[in-house]
């Protein structure tokens, strides 16, 4: 039995720096662990009753949600021979069917930079050349 | 079978302890009598491990007093239970402090004096 899909990815166009990648597959890390739960800090005691609630106290410093540091993330797969360089860092760009899921291209749209955290390519025999590579969203910058 | 540790009272010298995070309790740790050594009484010490600044000012360094910890007995219909009580000497503070965190505060008691309570470990 088959199903549809709806809200499938094809038509996904992935840009990083310069260059349009042929993607066949992309995930979106998009959750800043500056702002989950699990970043309170526990100061549950013995005191507290069994069945209480436990108690916690917010982080002091908020890790901003386009550091580094945030753990937005951006893998993907794609065919073709490009590498991509270390530590390298350009705007990143997704769109579907035309529709920008994140980074813009028009002048007062929000630019995202991303960092090439790791990157892979693979070569094998009866196969095209595949690579994969992870980005780190780094910073966003207004568009001029 | 584990043995939940919530609802966990600290008093010493009658003054409560809050916000202990962490209890330890090490007792009878003196040396065995014997011919060759010298009895070293060493009751034990107990340390407590918390979040509250307010809990023990420096005043009371090296003071002797009573310290009672109790707990809410699930099958004595709710009473009281003394875990332990001791004369005790409070001897040193850790003070933790680490960056996006918040500050814990070690306090470290010297045993001098079980009591002879048939609770006590």
């Amino acid at each position: 039995m088959s199903f549809p899909t709806p809200h499938d990815g094809t038509g996904t166009i992935l840009r990083f720096g310069a260059l349009q990648y042929t993607v066949s597959n992309v995930a979106f890390a998009f959750t800043n662990p500056g702002d989950a739960a699990d970043s309170n800090i526990d100061v549950g005691h013995l005191g507290q009753s069994a069945g209480e609630q436990l108690a916690t106290l917010a982080r002091p410093l908020v890790v901003p949600a386009d550091d580094g540091g945030s753990g937005r993330n951006i893998t993907f797969d794609y065919i073709g021979k490009s590498i991509l360089l270390d530590g390298s860092t350009g705007t990143v760009y997704i769109a579907i069917g035309g529709t920008a899921l994140i980074g813009s291209t028009a002048a007062g749209g929000t630019a995202f930079f991303a960092t090439v955290a790791s990157s892979t390519l693979t070569l094998a025999t009866n196969d095209a050349v595949r690579g994969q590579g992870v980005l780190t969203l780094v910073r966003t910058a207004a568009l001029t | 079978m584990a043995i939940p540790c919530q609802g966990v009272t600290f008093t010493w010298g009658g003054q409560t302890l809050s916000e202990v995070q962490e209890l330890e309790v090490d007792l009878q740790r003196g040396l065995p009598l014997g011919r060759t050594v010298i009895w070293t009484a060493s009751p034990g010490e107990v340390r407590l491990l918390g979040f509250s600044i307010t809990n023990l000012p420096g005043s009371e360094y090296g003071k002797r007093k009573r310290l009672t910890i109790q707990c809410m007995s699930a099958t004595s219909g709710g009473s009281l239970v003394t875990l332990f009580d001791a004369d005790c000497i409070y001897r040193d503070t850790n003070t933790r402090a680490n960056a996006n965190d918040a500050v814990r505060f070690a306090h470290t008691f010297t045993v001098m004096d079980t009591l002879g309570a048939p609770s006590n470990p």
